[in-house]
């Protein structure tokens, strides 16, 4: 498991000059710094914007059925009719390649969509509120932290049945918490700063000191680390579908065919090499794709 | 919702009452651990018995030929026995009970004390854990300075497209294939357990190099070290990954600084620089990281435990959940927790050692 | 192999067996083994030999055995089943009255030397073998057999630990006393015959267990079984492995190897690299998936055993309450494709309905009740008014099952079904099972390994409406008529083996599937025993059945 958010670090080294920045300014800086500036972040982009473009409309364009399984098992490359082969049920390869990126990101955007909102919310309001309503919080986060995240996937799968939706939940709360600690730090310094002293003293109700003077101050560094996080929910949300956890056969799905193909390591590796590649590749991207936003985002922090 | 109150606004540095009140500040996380402990002891007793299926219908299949009546009469024995039977209120007086008196329970199936277990999985997972860690720590930190030093070159490039790649690598997958490679077709290292089963090794810590040398066996020391290397680099690639990142931005981080170009101003040598000044600040995230990171090494044993048969608390706990044997998941959860938030307690001591403000002040 | 000279009713195993089995024995006793058992230890692990002499007890045969096990709780006791893996070990500790190789499937004496039967069939009186020695030194004796026995036939016993299964509760309940009348003589007395007696007390919930250590180690026995068998107790770690040691004074003479070590192995592809790497020298939970790359390789070998298991596709039939509905089920399977697909080969179509091929009362000419009919199955379930149909599926998550199931799955679907399916762990399968309001529990994927195979073990229980097959997963027990097929059972299982009580089997099968159809046979099989190519003398077809006799074992 690779839970590599929440580091606490980023808000300790996220310099004062950032927080002032206001919502036009980042966005003027993104335009200005531009996205994809490196190679490997270009490649990126495209090959990200590509998967997510196959998941949507590939499915519709391949003829071949995903799941109809025929007599025809274990066809090598380039097989008439299956250019990829098939698997052990004789099921075409390329069909289930892409039908399978499906539930991948679904997961992995979803689940990070779940962490965004509960850890931005849960760490704005302690950052901002302090006091007790802060020590609560944060020791709620502090169990969520201590909770062991594959046993919470275990727990929710045993209880609700597998499935995305319980691996959406799993994933999604397993990393809120780092969001929420990174969200904490910021609101902190921020409610301290003078713009929100102000705001407050004249009366702004609460949810609109959030929303309106907060959120777009943090909102710079948040969007980096939560790009960051897309990268680890899909590498998560893959390993647990290997597992078994995921979606159910025969439903295609990149993480359990790597686990499925794994009785042909031997004799049709590509069974294996080929969802387990795109899982790193798709992976891989949102890293780049994630440091990409960072620099534009959150130039201190990528230093 | 109404509007909170006013934040006390944050105090301007005032190096003493800070080192206070981080004295104070740890004191209270340290009362918090208690506290978080139960909490989680509670939502794992929830959570095994909100779930569908029983332990009792599993001891109770076992027989052959049994009759439906007779697995029925069997699995409410069973139940009465492990005092299943008992309202839920009772079963959680019962067990907050003996949690007080540090009283673990015993496994549902075959009575084995539940802190038995532990002390048989915890060594194994706790080994492969450090070794990860050290290998992870190693590696990430002479790829992440090199490439921060070299900012730029290709050689930062190279080793940045390389950390990427190691710590996006599908970590399930790698574990399977090293063993294809380095135990099937190269035969280079055994690829089962944590010592070869034609070694007789009697535990006493289960720690096997403690063993070692209580027993004055040194021969189960390279075997031992034999079997660690393929689950521990497994486990430690994307770790380590992750780690040159963070060591390369936190070098960069320190070598922007103030004092670095004070130091060089002083004519310091560029690797006394290196070795007094930088590492020593960068330690800072590092040991952040390296905390949080336990927590997923930990998880991420659990793979690479079943794929390399290596006993650890991690199987016991997916084993204990799947058979629904409730006193082994509490205990290997609640286990696994408390070395979590003790590394993360000792990680925020440590942090506070490290930092130059408070040791400045 | 039983002594040649007791005067028992039951008959010998073939004569080529027992010479090649004499001989390979008499070869180890000379030292022959010597040869056999060190040069592997020596170059495969440098570092062994120093163990190695510690615990060789100088007989000068030796090396370790490692058997690749699903999983163990550390817990060995014949009065609890916990995992297979921990079965096997008990299987190797303790002997029972009776013994069933499996080579052959006749009870033979044991450490019950001889035994008669009264003309009622309800009195079995046993003749002990004098002078076998325990483990702990103690001398076999009524006594032991009947403390062993006891706890199995009575609930209550002391010496039970919490949550006891005792697999012979079920012979337990028609016991109507067990006394000894003298140190070896031990009397069993029934409450209606039952012909499989002498069977069940071969299986490991008959093994008998040192009474001295009973009463020394109450219901903690799991910790610290104490048995006759070849191999003794060592020491065992849960989730890890159980290590057992030879017995110098196994009745049969000291099994050639010095250490049998029963190791955990989950991960499928783990247990083929253990096998091919040497890490693992024997299993019989080999994935079937590699079956083609393991006889290809010259350092493992792959034992044909005979198949020996069914794997089954059980009907709920409260949930399909129409006949012509599960007879359309049936009629939709694609046998051959589970045999090849799912079993890579490792299995037969099932021609003798649920009797496998390795067991007395096989008769392929049931092989009509297990036929795809796809035209027929898309009739019936017209007639039945049943077209679109939604079912649910469950299989256990782990080896041939999850493919079955969608082997299954589209098969009902191409007969007009419509199929949701789900995958459970094997470890919470069988409390799913037991839950008959389980969303999934329409169609269920199981298995039936014999660790009796007596066809009492397949037909009899799958097919009694009192047992689990038959009320709690199938439901068979709402349905009209069934009484009598119990009847039938009853009548069946007390007639002695031979061509009458196979008849009488398959017209039960037939009735059974025709009237009723609470389970469609999928196929035969047998679990894939692989070893390296260096051990020798492990009993194939009894590990095909997950029984453990490695007395003759050399590595």
């Amino acid at each position: 498991m690779s839970d590599h958010t929440g580091t606490g670090l980023d808000a300790g080294r996220t310099g004062p000059g950032l927080g002032r920045a206001s919502s036009g300014r980042w966005a003027a800086r993104l335009r200005q710094r531009g996205i994809g500036t490196s190679w490997p972040a270009m490649v990126s982009w495209v090959f990200l914007v590509a998967i997510v473009l196959i998941a949507l409309v590939g499915p519709l364009l391949i003829s071949a059925d995903p799941v109809r399984q025929t007599n025809a098992a274990l066809l090598p490359f380039g097989s008439p009719g299956h250019p990829l082969g098939t698997d052990d049920l004789g099921r075409d390869e390329l069909a289930r390649l892409v039908h399978g990126a499906r539930p991948l990101l679904f997961v992995a955007f979803a689940s990070t969509a779940l962490a965004a909102v509960v850890g931005t919310g849960v760490g704005l309001l302690a950052g901002y509120a302090g006091g007790a309503v802060e020590q609560v919080l944060m020791r709620a986060v502090d169990l969520a932290l201590a909770f062991p995240s594959i046993l919470l996937v275990i727990l929710l799968v045993a209880a609700a049945g597998p499935g995305t939706t319980s691996l959406v939940i799993g994933v999604g709360v397993s990393l809120a918490p780092g969001l929420a600690r990174l969200a904490r730090a910021l609101a902190a310094r921020e409610t301290a700063r003078d713009y929100v002293v102000a705001a407050r003293l004249g009366g702004t109700r609460t949810p609109r000191v959030l929303v309106q003077e907060i959120l777009p101050n943090i909102a710079g560094p948040m969007v980096a680390q939560i790009v960051m996080t897309l990268s680890v929910a899909a590498g998560f949300a893959a390993g647990l579908s290997y597992l078994g956890l995921g979606i159910q056969p025969p439903t295609p799905d990149w993480g359990y065919m790597v686990q499925a193909g794994q009785e042909f390591l031997y004799s049709a590796p590509r069974l294996v090499v080929l969802p387990a590649t795109l899982t790193l590749l798709f992976v891989v991207a949102c890293n780049f794709v994630g440091d990409d936003l960072r620099d534009a985002l959150d130039p201190k922090g990528s230093a | 919702m109404s509007t909170l109150p006013l934040p006390r606004l944050r105090r301007p540095h005032r190096p003493r009452s800070e080192r206070a009140d981080t004295l104070w500040a740890m004191f209270r996380r340290l009362l918090g651990i208690p506290v978080v402990l139960f909490a989680l002891a509670t939502l794992v007793f929830i959570a095994m018995r909100l779930l569908p299926g029983s332990p009792t219908a599993s001891l109770a299949g076992g027989g052959t030929n049994l009759t439906a009546a007779e697995i029925a009469r069997n699995q409410a024995r069973a139940g009465e026995a492990l005092g299943l039977d008992q309202p839920l209120l009772t079963q959680y007086g019962t067990y907050l009970d003996n949690l007080v008196h540090l009283r673990f329970g015993e496994s549902f199936f075959g009575s084995n004390s539940v802190l038995g277990l532990l002390g048989d999985a915890l060594p194994g997972t706790i080994e492969l854990t450090l070794a990860a860690m050290t290998i992870a720590v190693l590696l990430g930190v002479v790829t992440g300075v090199i490439a921060a030093l070299r900012k730029g070159t290709w050689i930062d490039t190279a080793t940045r497209a390389v950390a990427t790649v190691s710590f996006s690598l599908p970590w399930f997958a790698l574990g399977v294939i090293a063993i294809v490679v380095f135990g099937v077709w190269l035969r280079w290292l055994p690829v089962l357990g944590r010592l070869p089963s034609s070694l007789d090794y009697r535990p006493t810590t289960n720690f096997v190099v403690i063993d070692a040398m209580l027993q004055n066996r040194p021969e189960l020391i390279g075997p031992w070290i034999q079997h660690l290397i393929l689950p521990a680099t497994t486990l430690a690639l994307s770790m380590a990954g992750y780690i040159t990142r963070i060591v390369r931005a936190s070098v960069l981080d320190v070598l922007g600084d103030d004092f670095v170009r004070t130091a060089r101003m002083k004519g310091l040598g560029e690797s006394a620089v290196i070795r007094r000044h930088v590492l020593r600040n960068s330690w800072l995230p590092i040991v952040t990281v390296l905390g949080l990171q336990f927590g997923s090494l930990l998880g991420g044993s659990v793979i690479t435990e079943t794929v390399f048969s290596y006993g650890g608390v991690g199987r016991l706990l997916v084993q204990g959940v799947l058979q629904r044997d409730y006193p082994v998941v509490q205990g290997a959860a609640l286990a696994i927790a408390l070395l979590f938030v003790l590394v993360n307690y000792a990680v925020d001591v440590l942090y506070m050692i490290l930092d130059p403000r408070i040791r400045k002040g | 192999m039983p002594d040649q000279s007791q005067g028992s009713p039951a008959l010998r195993p073939a004569g080529p067996q027992v010479s090649r089995r004499t001989m390979l024995r008499g070869a180890s006793v000379l030292g022959v083994g010597v040869g056999f058992g060190l040069t592997p230890l020596l170059t495969a692990c440098g570092v062994a030999d120093g163990g190695s002499e510690e615990s060789g007890g100088g007989s000068g045969k030796g090396g370790t055995l490692t058997l690749a096990i699903d999983s163990t709780s550390a817990v060995n006791d014949p009065a609890f089943y916990t995992t297979l893996g921990d079965w096997m070990a008990v299987d190797c500790i303790c002997r029972g009255l009776t013994f069933i190789s499996f080579e052959s499937n006749e009870p033979t004496p044991d450490l019950a030397k001889s035994w008669q039967i009264s003309d009622d069939q309800l009195t079995y009186t046993f003749t002990l073998r004098e002078g076998v020695k325990f483990h702990d030194g103690t001398t076999l004796s009524s006594a032991d057999v009947l403390a062993s026995l006891n706890r199995q036939f009575d609930p209550e016993n002391k010496t039970l630990p919490k949550g006891a299964s005792r697999p012979l509760a079920s012979l337990g309940n028609n016991v109507a006393s067990l006394t000894a009348e003298d140190d070896l003589t031990v009397e069993l007395v029934l409450k209606a015959p039952d012909r499989t007696v002498l069977a069940q007390l071969s299986d490991i919930g008959g093994r008998v267990i040192s009474k001295a250590a009973l009463d020394k180690y109450g219901s903690g026995i799991g910790k610290h079984l104490v048995g006759i068998g070849p191999f003794k107790f060592a020491s065992a770690t849960s989730g890890q492995s159980v290590t057992l040691e030879a017995f110098d004074d196994f009745r049969l003479g000291r099994p050639p190897i010095d250490r049998l070590v029963l190791r955990q192995v989950q991960d499928p592809s783990a247990i083929v690299s253990s096998l091919l790497s040497g890490d693992v020298s024997a299993t019989q939970f080999t994935p079937y998936s590699a079956v083609e790359q393991l006889k290809s390789d010259p350092s493992v070998t792959v034992h044909d055993t005979k198949e020996g298991f069914d794997a089954i596709l059980m009907i709920d039939a409260r949930r399909v309450p129409e006949l012509k509905v599960r007879k359309a089920i049936n009629l939709a399977i694609d046998r051959k494709a589970i045999v090849q697909q799912a079993f890579f080969g490792v299995a037969s179509e099932p021609d003798g309905y649920t009797i496998p091929p390795a067991q007395n009362g096989y008769d392929t000419g049931l092989a009509d009740l297990s036929t795809k009919n796809l035209a027929q199955a898309k009739k019936l379930l017209k007639e039945a008014g049943a077209v679109g149909r939604e079912l649910g599926l469950m299989a256990a998550g782990d080896s041939w099952h999850p493919k079955a199931a969608q082997i299954v799955k589209q098969n009902l679907e191409d007969a007009g079904f419509k199929v949701k399916t789900t995958s459970v762990d094997p470890a919470s399968y069988f409390s799913r099972l037991s839950d008959g309001k389980d969303d999934y529990h329409d169609l269920m994927i199981w298995e039936r390994n014999s660790y009796v195979p007596d066809p009492n073990n397949m037909v009899g229980s799958m097919a009694n409406p009192a047992g689990l097959y038959g009320s709690t997963i199938t439901g068979l027990d709402t349905l009209d008529g069934v009484d009598t097929l119990a009847e039938d059972l009853l009548v069946a299982k007390n007639l002695p083996v031979g061509k009458k009580r196979t008849a009488a089997y398959s017209k039960i099968q037939r009735r059974w599937a025709e009237e009723y159809m609470v389970i469609a046979m999928l196929a035969c099989s047998t679990n894939l025993v692989v070893s390296g190519a260096e051990v020798k003398g492990i009993n194939t077809a009894a590990l095909g059945n997950h029984r453990c006799f490695m007395e003759k074992a050399s590595v």
